[in-house]
């Protein structure tokens, strides 16, 4: 396979009036999505570059898939905006990511308009575009490779600027691959799709769905603040399959939406994204004892996950492996000398290599470099340091053991502390900070030192950081606590 | 238990979610000042604070939208108890 536009145009052959995805308003058919994408791709050939991005601001939709399949068309890498972005952090990732055009939807029209307005950029609706015919030959001439980039993904970065995660078609391709036979997914399988189109979860959800020819279901936003709305969702679309971030789960359980409905028809559900809490899981297995859970572990920057281990039937433990290697990553532990370390319980840095690497940051070859680096054990092949600590358990599983800096979880989202240190001392009258993860609470806590108002310090976060980085609580101090090599002493302030 | 009064609640919220006007906002959940992770976050602080369950029919904006309504749904499952 060249590009995953294969797996769309073989679902259409195959049956092209079942159903591709279906959001809260509308269904679209393979045929339609196929068609639309084609249209869309051909519209963007003849206005960008192959290569160049395309960006896309709009909520997940049909019509967003048909834009991020148009723009794989075109050859281009497509990467989903959210619509929440504060203004600053907008302009930050449009720096970054340097896109060729922008696309959004009828229903955003109006706040792309004025969230672009101060841009060279004008957001084109994608439904003004795919009405008109595909030119084949133009297709043809931008059909992308497996070495091609097909999405970019932002998480946060510690110098307090997003960062853009480039992952090709060939990479998507080999994850897709085995995660959907080794989970035996088919056509006749119902996927519920949690996470927003920015967030790396709901590639395997598109992207199995397209593979096997199933229909993929977007759960509305705003289901999971109503309980039962979500479970009315997953029982009467008859949900076989959810890949879902853990918070999302965590939801259901704390919300006792089992005790308002049960979808009996899940046959798998795959977790992934942050810790699972024993109870919670507990919970979902004692509601949903036909399904088969898996545990998946992966930064972004592998491509969805690298290592996954199935929950036995058997299991009432505490401590979840993240258990072996997908087929096409080679995931190792390495010492602070690089030495391998392979024997139980000895903790040491996830390292990853293989095919499932993502091609680096997006017009940051410094970082790239950094992060992607030469394999100690096996020279010329390129590694993921992770960042994540983790041993071997007696079994030969790995398990995942936290990070080694101050990059957290929260809500589902990977958060650099450093990124809101690095904004809130970039606010005038603030001459310190620093941030702490309350692990058991979920919340983010801020200290600052300088003469600027804790309510102008907020104010100001709001306006450069998504809502999600905004610290819950913000204290100002005289002084920071300092050990006795003068750097924060975290301790003290994890006392305050 | 203690007993449940509106200043109890709105000190509870502000351990969740601090800036906020719980004594005058009264569309937390439509106005977007809450999301659902801060109802899960007060759900837990309710159930934990008042030895309550809070099933998932009554987990809808209208018993979320003010510090009132959040009160008034904590007494009612409280003597329901």
């Amino acid at each position: 396979m060249e590009n995953v536009l294969e797996w769309l145009e073989s679902s259409a052959h195959r049956d092209a009036c079942a159903v591709a995805v279906s959001d809260a308003e509308t269904s679209i058919t393979f045929a339609q999505l196929l068609d639309r994408a084609r249209n869309v791709g051909s519209f963007l050939a003849a206005h960008v570059a192959p290569g160049r991005p395309v960006a896309l601001y709009l909520e997940k939709s049909c019509d967003a898939l048909c834009g991020m399949l148009g723009a794989a068309y075109a050859g281009c890498p497509y990467s989903v905006i959210d619509v929440r972005q504060p203004a600053a952090r907008l302009d930050s990732i449009l720096a970054s990511l340097d896109p060729g055009f922008v696309l959004t939807d009828r229903a955003f029209a109006q706040l792309a308009g004025e969230a672009f307005e101060h841009t060279e950029y004008a957001p084109t609706p994608v439904e003004e575009v795919w009405d008109e015919p595909a030119d084949d030959d133009l297709l043809a001439a931008v059909r992308p490779s497996r070495e091609s980039a097909l999405y970019i993904n932002f998480t946060s970065g510690s110098t307090g600027t997003p960062k853009g995660v480039m992952v090709s078609h060939g990479s998507v391709i080999d994850f897709i691959g085995h995660f959907t036979d080794l989970f035996g997914f088919s056509s006749s399988d119902v996927i519920a799709n949690q996470a927003p189109f920015d967030f790396d979860v709901s590639v395997k959800d598109i992207y199995s769905g397209l593979a096997v020819g199933a229909a993929v279901h977007l759960i509305p936003r705003e289901y999971f603040s109503v309980p039962v709305q979500l479970m009315d969702f997953l029982c009467d679309r008859n949900v076989t399959v959810c890949t879902w971030a853990v918070s999302a789960m965590c939801f259901v359980s704390t919300m006792n939406g089992f005790d308002y409905r049960c979808p009996d028809t899940v046959r798998l559900v795959a977790f992934s994204g942050e810790v699972m809490p024993p109870k919670h899981l507990a919970k979902w297995r004692a509601a949903l004892p036909q399904a088969r859970f898996v545990n998946v572990y992966g930064p972004t920057e592998v491509t969805c996950n690298c290592t996954y281990w199935e929950v036995p039937a058997s299991f009432d433990g505490d401590v979840l492996p993240v258990g072996r290697p997908f087929p096409h990553a080679k995931v190792f532990l390495l010492d602070e000398d690089d030495r391998l370390v392979d024997q139980a319980g000895v903790q040491a840095q996830i390292c990853v290599a293989g095919s499932g690497l993502a091609l680096g940051y997006v017009n940051d070859p410094a970082r790239t470099a950094e992060a992607f680096c030469d394999n100690p054990i096996q020279p010329g092949e390129r590694m993921y340091r992770t960042g994540d600590l983790g041993y071997y358990d007696e079994a030969g599983d790995l398990v995942y053991a936290g990070r080694a800096d101050h990059q957290i979880k929260h809500l589902g989202q990977r958060i650099e502390l450093g990124e809101i240190e690095a904004v809130a001392q970039e606010c005038p009258g603030v001459s310190r900070a620093c941030c702490l993860y309350n692990e058991k609470r979920k919340r983010i806590l801020l200290f600052y030192v300088g003469e600027r108002s804790k309510d102008e310090l907020v104010a100001y976060l709001h306006d450069k950081l998504p809502s999600y980085m905004v610290p819950n609580k913000t204290t100002q101090l005289d002084q920071m606590p300092l050990n006795k090599n003068g750097k924060i002493d975290r301790a003290a302030l994890a006392q305050l | 238990m203690e007993d449940i009064t509106l200043e109890k609640i709105i000190e509870l919220l502000q351990d969740v979610e601090e800036d906020i006007d719980y004594e005058h906002v009264t569309d937390l959940v439509d106005g977007k000042h809450l999301d659902s992770f801060d109802i899960i976050a007060i759900i837990n602080v309710m159930s934990d604070e008042f030895d309550i369950s809070i099933p998932a029919k009554d987990i809808v904006p209208e018993n979320f939208n003010s510090a009132q309504a959040i009160c008034n749904l904590v007494r009612r499952l409280a003597e329901d108890d």
